[in-house]
């Protein structure tokens, strides 16, 4: 049986907000711009051009 | 006796900043009980799969994995990767990403599962992170996990049973849809005492604030 998720609790986010983290296999590095936002960008340019 | 603050944490093996979030948390404990605080701190960690689209034997570097699957620039990895050496190095880490073998995790997380269910999880989930950024172990192969398992204590031959039987596979998924029904994108992700959110590898300053006031909220509530 699949189990269903437990109720989404109303907690709070604290701490630093620009705290690095890793999203869909690519990791934030202080410093370091996350080229993938260059690829997306020229895609949406080229389809705009 | 006080129950203790119970501490959710979402993470892969395959994720730097959680093999530096774990240390970073560790400190924040420490440092909330140097402080006085006086609930003892019981962590959980549930599976988070970064990257499910990897092959369980992927042919290439880390460079290659960003290179062709999420479509960044060589150089601009590579700067990526010798940056997250050296920011793992300052916690005491030591990374690898030249030799590390890249691989699907799902086995690991219910390997995981399982350790819980033995009460050794913590214990595997630094042996994993070890194995996976400083030894460049495989840790998307059973028989690799099960010596990794052994190590900590966990019955080898039920390793590879259990994960050959894929006992653990739904509670890697219930772990993945509760990421999800939070609104997790992103790891590693804490959630403390149900009640304080605390996303990515933050300062131990930060862990142990938010400890101390998920403590106080609990006394001033049973007060």
């Amino acid at each position: 049986m699949t189990q269903q998720p437990a109720p989404v609790p109303a907690f709070q986010l604290v701490g630093d907000a620009d705290a690095p983290v890793c999203t869909d296999g690519v990791c934030a590095i202080p410093g370091v711009e996350d080229a993938r936002a260059d690829v997306r960008t020229e895609s949406r340019n080229d389809v705009q051009n | 006796m006080s129950e203790p603050l119970t501490i959710d944490v979402w993470s892969d093996i395959a994720c730097p900043w959680c093999y530096v979030g774990k240390r970073r948390f560790a400190e924040g404990v420490r440092r909330y009980q140097q402080a006085g605080g006086g609930l003892d701190v019981e962590v959980e960690y549930h599976s988070f799969e970064l990257a499910p689209d990897t092959p369980v034997d992927f042919e290439g570097t880390e460079v290659d994995f960003l290179v062709r699957h999420k479509r960044m620039p060589a150089p601009h990895v590579e700067q990526m990767l010798d940056q997250m050496t050296q920011l793992a190095a300052t916690e005491g880490l030591e990374y690898h990403f030249d030799t590390l073998q890249h691989t699907k995790t799902l086995k690991a997380h219910e390997l995981l599962h399982l350790a819980k269910a033995h009460g050794r999880q913590d214990e595997m989930k630094e042996r994993l992170l070890r194995a996976y950024f400083t030894e460049s172990r495989h840790v998307g192969h059973v028989d690799e996990l099960a010596d990794l398992a052994a190590e900590v204590g966990l019955d080898r031959d039920e390793v590879v049973r259990e994960l050959d039987a894929g006992t653990y596979h739904d509670a890697v998924q219930a772990d993945i849809d509760q990421a999800h029904a939070y609104g997790i994108n992103g790891v590693p992700f804490y959630v403390i005492d149900g009640r304080y959110g605390v996303s990515g590898a933050q300062s131990p300053d930060v862990f142990a604030r938010a400890l101390a006031q998920a403590a106080a909220e609990r006394e001033a509530a049973t007060s």
